[in-house]
This record gives structure tokens, sequence and C-alpha cells, in this order.
């Protein structure tokens, strides 16, 4: 660690932040500032701000370590980012949610669904899911920025974990910072420039793009023989098909997040805040951009790694980085690129998680306190009280959690919260926006079959989770209830979200319609 | 193609750049369509927002 070059750079950073938070603040001083304000700024700072929003530590260190493991075949889930995740999210789903959700004065993601179908259970329910499922997201994004720093500083990661929590609890509890379109921007830029940095950096040295990728190709023969019985043939190969190293990498990491992306909380809550149809069409070019250049740079990275570290000392990268696959982006970066490099990196990566915490816990306060209190006990007298408790009660678990869970998890785990949220919301969500026909039942049951499918196959049919949390043990003596291939492999969103859809358009087929005129009132200029 | 042999790895790495693409497309063509109803959207997001403001002190 080299410490004069360490000051400077937080000296620096900070300075800038500082300066930016002030000219965002007495720029933009109410709301409506923020939003008439918006439309005179400079389109690049728009963009980078914008662009902030697409900055994930769990994609970068996360999923970029998991291609460390699975090679380049993981570019399917940025394909998946991009279309899915950008541009039928914005296209199709966002202007009808913006739209929609200020039609129902609705603020939060479960309160659009309740509001929709009215339904105080939808609310409430939703509430509750979303505040017992998020802790795992915010968790393993704590994680994410704990490894970086862990690797980076050389301290022990129970102590770069508490810290990080410490930080983001302040800035939680202090209101998060003002005027963030500016610092936004700031962090938007630094990683922009700072993945473009790291892809060239990485191209350049192994020889460039097509040579880099023959000699991770070459390597193929070096794969674990563990690994290869379960299907892996290479970092530039897709998996054996039908192995369970595929429907690993297919079902849980591609379609898991790359649909559950979906039927996130925030998305839906940010295509509300977006101030006009145009807007988000713009958003679309953006993300467009950062999205590859965020997810694809890690993933193609992530897996060039692999010939980095066995070029400088015969090891994989899952060696380099002593089994725990969250480590090797972090390591690659710290032994590959200079210092300064290294030192901005993390501190924009933080940055980002910072912001992205915030809103978790912001999003998880409001789901105990507005959703489910407020719709569950009939009153708003102590729904404040019950807000402030929900986010310290949220950051406690999400820090406990983070403690508890095993290495390699980031992926995994942001998986695991993706899946439930697609499985429990994401048929209501699109019967929401597009099928005025669904019924309330139709919404409830789709909701509840959803998740309990999901935990049905958390706890008992899926092998890595069943296993690790011996629920299925405990009650029935086995690990995990069918042990016939595919099934301890096949993520559980390819079970629950299709019997989620059969049973909102089966029950709805069956049951009362709701009233026409809140129907037209909810569609009303889509 | 590109140093990489299996067409499933590939063809996703040459996607992702072209669903970028048709992303940014998108995004240009369609600039400044919407804008009539803008005045209107913004005057809903102010609503909208002011809302939100009271929910987010209450935190």
């Amino acid at each position: 660690m080299d410490i004069s070059v360490l000051s400077i750079i937080i000296v620096l950073y900070l300075l800038l932040i500082g300066y930016l938070g002030f000219l965002g603040f007495v720029k933009t001083r109410n709301a409506s500032d923020y939003l008439v304000a918006g439309r005179s700024i400079h389109p690049f700072v728009m963009a980078m701000s914008y662009g902030a929003t697409f900055i994930s530590t769990s994609a970068i260190v996360g999923f970029g370590g998991v291609a460390g493991l699975f090679g380049m075949g993981l570019l399917w889930l940025t394909f998946l980012n991009v279309i899915v995740g950008i541009f039928i999210a914005f296209v199709f789903f966002g202007k009808r949610t913006r739209k929609m959700g200020h039609n129902l004065d609705a603020h939060t993601f479960p309160e659009f669904l309740g509001k929709r179908f009215k339904s105080d259970f939808i609310q409430s329910f939703g509430g509750l899911i979303v505040f017992f499922a998020m802790p795992l997201y915010s968790a393993v994004v704590l994680i994410g920025g704990a490894r970086f720093v862990e690797q980076t500083l050389a301290v022990n990661f129970n102590i770069a974990l508490l810290v990080f929590s410490l930080i983001i609890a302040a800035y939680v509890v202090a209101g998060g910072l003002k005027g963030v379109m500016y610092t936004d921007a700031l962090q938007g830029s630094i990683m922009f420039v700072g993945m473009l940095f790291l892809l060239v950096m990485t191209y350049s040295r192994l020889g460039g793009v097509t040579a880099a990728h023959q000699a991770l190709s070459n390597m193929a023969h070096l794969v674990p023989a563990s690994l290869q019985k379960m299907g892996h043939i290479g970092w530039t190969s897709m998996p054996a098909f039908n192995t369970p190293w595929w429907w690993t990498l297919v079902s849980t990491l591609v379609l898991g997040v790359g649909i559950g992306v979906l039927a996130q909380p925030q998305l839906c809550v940010r295509f509300m805040t977006v101030k006009s149809g145009r807007e988000l069409n713009r958003a679309v070019l953006i993300g467009g951009i950062f999205i590859p250049v965020m997810t694809g740079v890690a993933f193609i990275v992530g897996a060039l790694s692999n010939v980095y570290f066995h070029q400088l000392d015969g090891k994989l990268a899952i060696q380099a980085a002593q089994g725990n696959s969250d480590l090797i982006i972090p390591n690659f970066i710290n032994t590959a690129m200079p210092s300064w490099f290294v030192y901005l990196f993390m501190l924009a990566l933080l940055s980002a998680g910072m912001s992205t915490l915030s809103s978790q816990f912001h999003t998880m306060g409001t789901s105990i306190g507005r959703d489910f209190f407020e719709k569950a006990f009939g009153t708003k007298s102590n729904s404040i009280l019950v807000n402030r408790v929900g986010v310290v009660i949220a950051i406690l678990l999400s820090i406990f959690i983070g403690y508890k869970l095993p290495g390699s998890i980031i992926a995994p785990g942001t998986a695991i919260f993706f899946g439930i949220c697609a499985a429990a919301f994401l048929p209501a969500y699109i019967g929401a926006v597009y099928l005025p026909w669904v019924t309330r039942q139709g919404a409830v049951w789709s909701m509840v079959s959803g998740l309990v499918s999901s935990l049905f196959c958390l706890f008992f049919l899926h092998a890595k989770e069943a296993s690790a949390l011996g629920i299925s043990k405990f009650i029935f003596g086995k690990d995990f209830l069918i042990g016939t291939f595919p099934w301890p492999f096949v993520d559980p969103i390819v079970i629950a979200l299709p019997i989620s859809f059969v049973v909102l358009i089966g029950v709805s087929l069956f049951t009362r319609k709701l009233p026409g005129e809140h129907v037209n009132a909810c569609f009303d200029g889509i | 193609m590109l140093g990489i042999s299996d067409p499933g790895v590939w063809v996703a790495y040459v996607l992702v750049i072209l669903s970028g693409l048709v992303c940014a497309a998108y995004g240009i063509y369609n600039w400044n369509s919407g804008a009539e109803k803008e005045s209107i959207e913004v005057k809903e997001e102010i609503e909208w927002e002011t809302a939100q403001k009271e929910i987010a002190e209450t935190l």
C-alpha cells in the first residue's frame, strides 16, 4: 500500500465530492428546483449521473469474479442486462409504470401493486417480502465493497466490513448527500473511464483482443478435474449442455439475474422519479452504453484474469484469490493496475456502493413502515417511528448477514434475491401495467404462490441452498428432496416463475374483475 | 472468431456490443420525442416528488 498516493487521492476525491455536493445543493434547494434545474443541466452531467445508477459493486466485484470461474459465457448476462434490464424495462415498463404510479400516487413498489389491485394485503405482503429478502442483497453489496478494501488496503475483511458499514450507517442517518446529481456524475465518470482503462490495459498486457482470448482458449486443459466433471470445458466455451455447471450458469446466473431485474422494487420506484417520458428514452441511450462498459468489461476482465495470473505465477484466478471468487476482481486490479488507479477505482466503487445501499435501506424502511405497518394495523400514528426502527433493523440485519455469509457469495446472494423478487412480483407487475383484466385475487395468489414455490425450491430442492440451510435434512433426513439430475441444479426461478404466471392467469379467469372506473383511472394516459 | 472458438460465447460477445448500439440508436432517435408532453409530465412529477419528500422526511 502506498500511503502517500492513497492520502493524496482521498483528499482530492473528498474535496471534489464536497465541492460538487455544495454546487448541487445551492442550485437545487428543493424537489421542484431539482426537477426544473435538471432541464438546464449539461447533457454530459445528466448522462454521467444516470450512468452512476448502473454501477453496482455486486455486478463488478461479485459477478466479475464469477466470470473468473465460469468464463466468458457469463456475457449472456450482460446481453440480458442490456436488452431486458435497459431496453425492455425502460421502454416497455418504465413509461407505463411512471404514468400509472403518478395516476395512483404510489411511492413504493408494494404500494404501486397494492393500489393498482385495490388490495392492502398486496401492499403489506409485498412490504414484508422486500423487508425480509432485501437484507441479503444489501449484505452482498456491503461485502463487495469490503472485499475491495480488504485487498487494496491489506486489512482484515471483518474490519473492512465494519468500517464500511459504519460509514454507510452515518451516511444514511445524516439523510444522504444533498444535490447528488453532480456527485453521481463524478462517480459515473470515474467508473466509466476506469472500466475502459481496465479493459484497454488488460487487453494490451495480454497482447491484444484476439491474442488475449486465444490465450484463454488455450488454457482449457487447465480446468481443474473437479470442475471438468461438473461440465466446465474452458473459459471461452459454454459449459457442456445439461450438466450441473451449465444449469448453474444458465438458470441461476444468466436467467435468474437477467430476468429478475425487471421486478426490482428500487427499479420501479426509479421509473417514477424520472421527470418525464423523454428522460426515459434518453436513459436507454446511457444505459445501453454504461451496462456493457460496467458488467461487460467486468466479465471479460474477470475471465481474462486467468491468463494474467497463469502467466504471472502459474495459477488460475480462483487459486490466486484463495478459492474465493469475490476476491478475483479486487486481486486482479490490485496486482495488475497502477496504485493511483486502484485507489481512485476503490473510492468511486465505494461511493457508488454507498448510494446503492442508502437507497436499499430507504426502501426497506418504507417497506416496513409505510407498506406493512400502516396497512396491516391501519394506523399512521407510529409509522414514522416504525420507518426509522425499520431502517436501523435493516442496517443491523444486513451487517449481521454480511458477517455470517461465506466466501464466493456475492453473485449467488444477488441471484437469490432477484429470483424471489421475480417469482413473487413479476407476473403481478406485468399484469398491473399491461393486463387490465387481471383480478385482485389473481395478483394476490400469484404473489403468494410465487413466494412459496420460490422458498420451497430454495429450502428443499436447489442443492446449494437446501444443503447449506439444513431444513430439508432436519425434516426429511436428506439434504434435498429430489436427487434425480438436473433438479438439484435447476434454479428456483425456472420453477417458481411459471407457477406464479399460471396462477395469475388461472385465478383471474375465475374471479371478480376490478371496477371498470378504477382500471380506467389506472390506465389513464397510457 | 476473436480467438473464441465456441459460437455460444462469441455470439454473446457480439450481441453485447450490438444490443448496446441498438439502445444508443434508440436513445438518439427518440432524444426529443415526447417533448410535447414534458411540461405536463414535469408538473405531475413535481407533485409526486413533493409527496415523496414528505415520506423521506419521516425517515
